[in-house]
């Protein structure tokens, strides 16, 4: 959930949307842990543990009136039950995801006749996440960053050195690791482009 | 034709140099049938489709169209795991250890699941038996757990018209059945081989309550012959451990040891070990004799075979016994005549057997009991007890005995059963006198079917207490004595179905078993486990690790020494029962075939649209029946049945007694003249919905003999009996290089065409198939050399020059097949189907040559016109460095990856097959309806069969779909990709674990499905397995003259056939 560390408490999109997912998986904010034995707790027990996380995030927006002009300053019982309404609230949208799943809505989307391997690119390629996904971390709504077109696919390999000296997998185009040796400046080969080992072929993500 | 190494045919038209055939080969496609299916009325009413609904879909299109266009992407959701089980990875493929098992068929498996479905079976290396091996059937059996109509729940079928009733739960079922039964109860449990130690101790404790209990075990393709013979003979009433691996001569009297006989993938993987030729310069390989009358796929493996009616097989033994009897200095036995060509041939056989004494062995499918005593004195004669057959480690994959079948008919009969329980067995189906047994069966009170699906006997049961499909269960087998191996489930329960070993514990009230525990069935195995087991080993101390491990392989062996005594019986008496050949002039032979053995596989369409390997046909069970040639080009055929010129043929009515059948018929070389050959398996009745009206059921025409055995073959009358519209046969479809004669001259058929002689394409002889006898091999050695020369001098030129640095760094992929260790087996076939999402045609479409194999495998006959060899070939995409395909296709959809695949893009391609007609391979499949509605338009997704939903369209058929390949849709080729996604995978394994590509990290489907390792894949620019195949000296290219570069290597046939036996 670390990725969602950064949306404060208060915040529009923050706190129920989160709390959805703590209660889809049983995680306490709190201690920053799994709940034990979640799955048995009753409905109640769970209630109780998620409105007391509700109101220790509960953050007082200045006490001002929310139902009326946002000028009169409410007080006392009056901000009290402001905020239990609140939590109900939020507690409202919460209960529904208790150890269930929350459906995510797909925004990457790629045809089904296109091959794309997270593994390749991220732990093989060294590719950020932000490259293909934009500023996500600063993201409060997730929106698609680029195109994912196949020009533009295509247009990143072309330009993508391969982690080519590190990896012995890569041994096996001497070629390129002959010219990467060369004495002569001018002939040497500096990188290796994805396509430069086939990057561009159909079948590089057409099968 | 003349010469040796290079005359090979396909089937009688081009042995014949017919010319419609050459007309037909003229135009690359066969065009005749498919003007003949459009001019049938027939077929437009079937599709349904008149001018008036053709504008209706033009206007559609349209306005689809547009709104396709207009419309906005639609939202995707995601639903992820709640808490994610720890062995899944999405995109990532897990596998399981299990074992496939169906009656006596088995085979050890690694099941491949995707995000916990199955979608694809692979052979367990771990195995002593199977080795890593499959089979056909196995690999369909996949297919099998998502069949649309298996039954969804507990039901109960009653009244006059059987009526399916749901019960509304397994306590009902439980309750309603209990309340049958007391301790008095007469129980009666029909079985198929049960090969489960465990599902045993099951029947005995349901034994224990209900003490009038008693297992009745029978096998449809019986082996009980064997098991009796060998009663007598060594007090041991099994079949025994044979090695095919030891034997340097086999003789086998119609046992099909390559393709059915009790456990092909075994016998086939042992068989093939002594018959690579690993050194040209010592060849040193085994003989094979197969003695039967229609072609088998052993016998066309055979080096030599001898044609004997299937009456004379007792005879045919007895003439060999007293041979070697003779040879040997042992006592002869009175002897009945065979057919003087193969008395001659069976008394140099014998000589043979003699010569390799110790190292030979004979091995029959005869379900005679005194024939098989004589086959047991044969081995006991030629020494080879002991070593090519040995009892420890005896096979169990048999163990049922007709003759108590019928015997149980006789007590049904007299009303003497109380209640039926029907265990994964047929018999009112696969019993010779089904009829007999469905009587009798209605006189028992209460009728329980275990069965997954609707078959002939469950209709007629009382209650269906559905069995789980194996990929959803939990169990154990002992293929043979002492290896054992776990089956676990790969997949939650589909349906409300309930293991049949729980049904019987929870009816015998057992307190070995909870039936509210989570998975009371794994309970119960792993405390038998832990009972039987784990005292059986050393390697472990506690059960759990021996659980895990034994879980973890699938398998567990432990040493078995044999308990037979050595061979003692009368062979005197026994010989004196043998009968002599029947007089009748018509003998037909029933076959169990390759793909849907007893017709326990008749629902599996992957399976019905495997190509039978020797008729080539499909969708059904076909007549074969004898060719004559006349000495030059003219033949005729059986009764005039069979392919006439144009490639259509005839129906024939089979009459035995008071049976009938009209199936259509196949001219086939090798077949017995005054014999005919015909499938079992087909013509189910009852069955799940792929299975219906496909072929005719011939068991009625079995006979049964006088100790109670069936008997597979009769004596009958065929006539001709009409033309088949709809023949299925793919022989003819993809013919490269076909020679004919012009003016006197012998020339390829594409070289009328081009009428240049000298040009590349005008070879007369084209390398498609070589092959010699192995004293012959050093010439096919020169020849080849010579050949692939004069293809090197024709090919200095090429149009795609520039290339050889890319293919030499990095990969270049690159496959060699083994033609002689391919036995045309087709578990690559279905293999290949399962794994790239080749669609299901069914027969209407495979007429009209419409098929979409990816591989195929093409079998070619040689030698002798009246008795030939066979050779086959596997035939995919050749991946060719210079490929034709590539430069006609007018939008680059197939073009040239520079590891050396010929890659086929299906959102590139716009369907002009000019690719396919340019493939010298004919290679390249045209998807001409939406097969597998992989389409957003409804107008293309035709029923072609007149079903409901075309084959895989129902959302739980797709289930077993690969996820990583792109199911095709309309307009589009598809072919063989060399498993891109497997070669993809394994590169990203590599390269995540910064190591260069090693072998094991890239095997191609059909590579891992083969039974004898015909065929390796890999890297050419590596060092692995492959480099070393590369080396041979036997190995050639598939029409190396054209040019067109090509990376499937092939190596020779190599035969070690006797002339003499022909003379």
């Amino acid at each position: 959930m670390n990725c969602h560390s950064d949306i404060r408490k208060g915040s529009k999109y923050g706190t129920g949307e989160l709390y959805k997912i703590y209660a889809s998986a049983g995680y306490n904010p709190i201690d920053g842990k799994y709940i034990d034995n979640y799955d048995n707790m009753s409905e109640k027990e769970v209630e109780k543990l998620f409105k007391s996380w509700i109101k220790a995030n509960y953050e007082d927006e200045k006490g001002t009136d929310e139902d009326g002009d946002g000028k009169k300053e409410v007080t006392g019982k009056e901000r009290i039950a402001r905020m239990e309404r609140e939590i109900n609230r939020q507690w409202e949208g919460v209960r529904d995801y208790v150890n269930k799943p929350i459906e995510w809505i797909k925004i990457h989307n790629l045809p089904d006749h296109v091959y794309f391997n997270h593994a390749q690119h991220v732990s093989v390629g060294k590719v950020e996440c932000q490259t293909c996904h934009g500023p996500v971390e600063e993201m409060e709504v997730l929106e698609q960053h680029a195109p994912l077109s196949m020009g533009w696919c295509v247009n990143c390999h072309r330009e993508t050195e391969v982690q080519f000296k590190d990896n012995p997998y890569y041994s096996a185009y001497e070629k390129y690791h002959k010219e990467m040796k060369l004495d002569d400046a001018s002939k040497k080969r500096t990188k290796v482009t994805v396509e430069e080992i086939g990057g561009l072929e159909c079948q590089k993500c057409h099968y | 034709m003349k010469d040796k190494h290079n005359d090979i045919w396909i089937g009688v038209q081009d042995k014949a140099n017919d010319p419609a055939l050459e007309e037909i080969s003229s135009k690359e496609f066969f065009e005749l049938p498919i003007v003949d299916a459009l001019s049938d009325d027939k077929f437009v009413e079937n599709t349904s489709t008149n001018r008036r609904d053709f504008l209706k879909y033009l206007g559609f299109g349209l306005g689809a169209a547009t709104i396709a266009a207009g419309c906005e992407i639609p939202v995707k959701k995601a639903i992820p795991y709640v808490v994610k089980p720890e062995e899944i990875v999405p995109g990532v493929a897990t596998y399981y250890a299990s074992s496939f098992v169906n009656g006596g068929d088995y085979c050890s498996i690694l099941v491949k699941t995707r995000e916990g479905r199955p979608i694809k079976i692979e052979g367990n290396p771990s195995s002593k038996i199977t080795k890593g091996g499959t089979s056909a059937r196995v690999q369909a059996s996949v297919l099998s757990l998502y069949n649309t109509s298996r039954f969804k729940g507990p039901g109960k079928i009653s009244g006059e018209k059987r009526t399916w009733s749901d019960l509304t739960s397994w306590e009902d079922l439980d309750k309603e059945i209990k309340g049958k039964l007391n301790s008095n109860s007469t129980i009666r449990i029909i079985t198929n081989t049960v090969l489960s130690p465990t599902t045993k101790k099951v029947f005995a404790e349901f034994a224990a309550k209900y003490p009038n209990t008693k297992v009745i075990s029978y096998d449809p393709i019986s082996s009980a012959a064997i098991l009796l013979a060998n009663q007598e003979n060594f007090g041991d009433k099994v079949i025994p451990n044979y090695h095919f691996d030891k034997a340097d001569m086999v003789v086998t009297f119609g046992a099909d040891f390559l393709g059915t006989w009790i456990s092909p993938i075994e016998y086939a993987a042992d068989w093939v070990k002594t018959r690579k030729i690993k050194d040209v310069k010592h060849a040193h390989m085994s003989r094979l004799i197969a003695v039967e009358n229609g072609m088998s796929l052993t016998g066309s493996n055979a080096d030599n075979r001898i044609l004997i009616k299937p009456s004379e097989q007792g005879a045919a033994i007895v003439t060999l016994y007293n041979e070697i009897a003779t040879l040997k200095g042992g006592e002869t036995i009175g002897e009945n005549d065979v057919n003087a060509k193969a008395d001659a041939a069976l008394k140099l056989a014998a000589a043979e057997l003699v010569a390799a004494s110790g190292k030979s062995l004979v091995v029959s499918n005869s379900n005679d009991k005194n024939v098989q005593i004589i086959v047991n004195k044969i081995n006991d004669l030629l020494g080879s007890y002991g070593s090519t057959i040995t009892f420890d480690s005896a096979s169990l994959q048999r163990q049922g005995v007709e003759s108590d079948m019928q015997g149980l008919i006789t007590e049904m009969k007299g009303g003497g059963v109380d209640m039926a329980i029907v265990y994964g067995a047929n018999p009112a189906y696969d019993l010779p006198n089904a009829t007999d047994f469905s009587s009798a069966f209605a006189q028992v009170a209460t009728k329980v079917s275990f069965a997954g699906v609707i078959d002939e006997t469950t209709t007629l049961c009382d209650y269906v207490a559905p069995n789980n499909h194996f990929l959803e269960s939990w169990g154990d087998a002992e293929a043979k004595r002492g290896q054992y191996s776990l089956i676990q489930p790969t997949i939650n329960k589909l349906y409300n179905t309930r293991q049949a070993e729980l049904s019987l514990l929870s009816w015998s009230d057992s307190a070995n078993v909870n039936l509210k525990a989570e998975q009371p069935y794994l309970d119960y195995l792993s405390n038998a486990w832990k009972n039987d087991m784990f005292a059986k080993q050393t390697s472990y101390v506690s059960f759990p690790a021996f659980w895990d491990s034994a879980l973890h392989d699938g398998v567990f062996h432990v040493a078995n020494e044999s308990t037979a005594t050595a061979f003692a019986g009368d062979i005197q008496a026994a010989g004196g029962k043998i009968k002599g050949a029947g007089s009748s002039e018509l003998e037909i032979n029933f076959y169990e075939t390759v793909n849907i053995g007893a017709g326990n596989y008749a629902d599996n369409p992957w399976l019905l649209e495997m190509p039978d390997p020797i008729m080539r046909t499909v969708w059904g069970n076909y007549l074969g029946v004898h060719i004559t040639f006349d000495g030059d080009n003219n033949y005729t055929t059986f009764k005039d049945l069979g392919q006439d010129q144009k490639g259509n043929t005839y129906f024939a009515k089979i009459t035995s007694g008071s049976n009938e059948a009209t199936i259509p018929s196949v001219s086939v070389f090798g077949q017995m003249n005054n014999t005919v050959s015909a499938g079992l398996g087909f013509g189910r009745s009852t069955v799940s919905e792929a299975g219906k009206e496909v072929g005719a059921n011939l068991f009625p025409m079995c006979t049964t003999n006088e100790d109670g055995l069936t008997q597979y073959w009769a004596a009958v009358d065929v006539e001709k009996a009409g033309k088949d519209k709809e023949f299925a046969c793919v022989q003819y479809f993809n013919t490269m290089g076909v020679t004919g004669e012009v003016d006197g001259e012998k020339l390829n058929v594409d070289e009328r065409i081009l009428g240049h002689r000298g040009f590349q394409g005008s070879l007369t002889e084209r390398s498609i198939i070589y092959n010699a006898n192995v004293k012959e091999i050093k010439g096919l050695v020169e020849k080849i050399e010579e050949k692939r020369e004069f293809a090197d001098h024709l090919n200095t030129k090429t149009l795609y020059p520039g290339h050889e640095d890319k293919y030499a760094m990095g990969h270049h992929w690159a496959m060699h097949i083994d033609l002689n260790a391919c036995t045309g087996c087709a578990a690559c076939t279905v293999a290949c189907m399962a794994e790239n999402n080749v669609p299901v045609v069914g027969k209407r479409e495979v007429f009209r040559h419409h098929e979409m194999t990816w591989l195929r495998i093409d079998r070619y006959y040689y030698g002798d016109v009246n008795n030939p060899n066979v050779v086959y070939q596997p035939m995919m995409c050749q991946h060719c460095d210079n490929a034709p395909c590539e430069n006609v296709c007018p939008v680059a959809a197939t073009n040239h990856s520079s590891e050396g695949l010929n890659q086929m893009t299906y959102n590139r391609c716009i369907g002009t097959r000019y690719c396919a007609n340019n493939c010298p391979y004919k290679v390249r499949r045209f998807n001409w309806y939406d097969y597998t509605t992989a389409d957003l338009w409804p107008a293309n997704q035709y029923s072609i069969n007149g079903e409901d939903l075309p084959f895989g369209a129902d959302n739980l058929t797709r289930m077993v779909l690969n996820p990583d390949v792109t199911v095709r849709s309309r307009g589009v080729i598809e072919k063989c990709s060399f498993c891109v996604q497997r070669i993809q995978e394994g590169k990203l394994l590599a390269k995540s674990e910064g190591r260069k590509l090693k072998d094991s990290d890239v095997k191609t489907a059909c590579q891992t499905a083969c039974p004898t390792g015909a065929i390796i894949f890999g890297d050419k620019n590596g060092h692995g397995k492959l480099h070393e195949a590369l080396e041979s000296p036997l190995n050639y290219l598939v029409l190396e003259e054209v040019n067109t570069a090509p990376s499937v290597n092939y190596s020779a046939k190599i035969n070690n056939r006797n002339d003499k036996m022909d003379a």
